[in-house]
């Protein structure tokens, strides 16, 4: 059982990520060195959002 | 009409003899006698290992926000059935087909797209898969069936995924196996004694007999053990998985044996042209 | 991640032969037979069937460890033939013996669905006679 990863859709990195909350799940964009901390509650636990590329798995 | 064996409509016995009990399109009952104990065993491998059947194998998910994770889903897929009549006339191995990665000649693609928008639990069954090929879809046993339950799913969750099933069989995967359940039975009575019986106190009462013993006859008290008897009635009882009618599991698994023996012979015989030469 | 691919069960690889002939060096009428990519389904009826045959004098097979996933069958026969031919001639009535049971198999589900759609047709014939009365 083995995932294989499909090339990068985007040919630049993009440095506007925007990250989950942990709380409210509301999108944030988090910036390189910034504090993080949600914009609507405050809570400090941020989850990265899915990747864009598409992932493979054998149906075994 | 509950028998119906070959000599009694032709009134002549000779070689291999089947007689059929029972023939729905999910399972089959017979008896196949005359024939040796490999043979009866090798039909019964071959029909669980050798007949080939359609089923999911590569799954691309592009959203999965449901609790089962990515990898259990895609095995789950894996196992749903999907009707393969003909497969094998209709379908090349991936492995063998001239394209790159895979087509249509090889494969089928399903898709998945289902989000959960009420309040109320979700269920994404074998129903919500859309085929691009509409003989290769996930059986269905009649238009009640609700399908196979993959993934239950709360109120904004969403399952999005592209599915490849592709051709294969039992030996390499039991997701490929047409079979469910296959019974094998010979000489009910153990007058071979090719098995021991675990008893406490009386075999008779611990061991309850087989429906097949109905087909033979009980052992004579006192009687004694005959040494060149060899097991000569076999019985089968099988259901399919609903990919394929047992019927043509059966008819597929002797074309496949008689076919691996052909190649077999074909290859002694450029081996034996070779060694002429030499 | 050292399992080997579930194909090499069935997939002759590269530069691998179906058959390898070797003869016996000690015996005479003697050969083994390595037979690529089959198990106990092939191995063990060609066996029986070799047993059958009054001039093989020894036959027996192996698979020599679960996890190559070949066959090895010994034939020894009477000084009057040779262990190729008497394989042949296995091969041969193994597959006569498949085309028979296919065949009664054949008749058997004709008949079937013949019965089925016999009776079937004999009820439509009765429903539609006590329908005009």
């Amino acid at each position: 059982m083995s995932s294989q990863f499909y090339g990068d859709l985007r040919t630049q990195s993009p440095q506007r990520i925007t990250y989950i909350c942990g709380d409210c799940g509301v999108e944030n964009e988090i910036r390189a060195k910034e504090p993080i901390r949600c914009r609507d509650c405050g809570h400090r636990i941020m989850y990265k959002k899915r990747t864009k590329r598409m992932v493979q798995f054998e149906a075994r | 009409m509950n028998d119906i064996s070959l000599s009694a409509i032709t009134g002549f016995d000779s070689g291999p003899t089947v007689q059929l009990k029972e023939l729905e399109s999910d399972h089959i009952k017979f008896s196949l006698s005359n024939v040796d104990l490999s043979v009866a065993n090798g039909i019964r491998r071959a029909m669980i290992a050798d007949v080939p059947t359609m089923a999911i194998d590569l799954v691309e998910i592009e959203t999965n926000t449901t609790v089962l994770t990515d990898e259990f889903i895609a095995h789950r897929l894996g196992l749903i059935p999907l009707t393969s009549t003909d497969v094998d006339k209709n379908f090349a191995y991936t492995r063998e087909c001239n394209c790159t990665d895979y087509c249509n000649l090889c494969s089928v693609e399903l898709n998945l797209n289902v989000k959960c928008t009420e309040d109320r639990t979700m269920e994404v069954t074998s129903r919500e898969l859309i085929s691009q090929n509409d003989n290769i879809v996930p059986v269905t046993i009649d238009d009640q069936d609700p399908g196979i339950l993959i993934a239950k799913m709360r109120k904004g969750q969403e399952l999005k995924l592209k599915c490849i099933a592709k051709k294969g069989t039992g030996k390499e995967h039991a997701k490929w196996s047409p079979v469910c359940g296959v019974g094998f039975d010979y000489d009910p009575y153990n007058k071979l004694r090719h098995t021991t019986y675990w008893i406490e106190d009386d075999e008779k009462t611990e061991w309850p007999l087989s429906e097949n013993a109905k087909e033979e006859q009980p052992p004579i008290e006192g009687e004694p053990f005959d040494y060149n008897a060899v097991p000569n009635k076999f019985y089968y009882k099988f259901e399919t998985t609903g990919s394929m009618e047992a019927k043509d599991v059966v008819l597929s698994s002797l074309n496949i044996l008689q076919a691996k023996f052909d190649e077999l012979r074909n290859e002694l015989k450029r081996e034996q042209n070779m060694n002429q030469y030499n | 991640m050292n399992a080997p691919d579930r194909f090499e069960l069935f997939v002759l690889g590269e530069g691998q032969k179906k058959l390898t002939i070797t003869p016996d060096t000690k015996l005479p009428n003697a050969a083994t037979f390595t037979i690529q990519k089959e198990d106990h389904t092939v191995g063990n009826m060609l066996r029986m069937q070799l047993l059958k045959n009054k001039k093989v004098l020894f036959a027996g097979y192996k698979v020599p460890h679960p996890l190559e996933h070949c066959i090895i069958l010994k034939i020894q026969t009477t000084p009057d033939t040779t262990p190729e031919a008497m394989l042949m001639e296995a091969f041969d009535e193994l597959i006569k013996e498949f085309s028979t049971i296919r065949n009664k198999f054949e008749v058997i589900f004709f008949f079937f669905f013949f019965f089925f759609f016999f009776f079937f047709s004999i009820n439509i014939f009765f429903f539609y006679i006590f329908n005009l009365e």
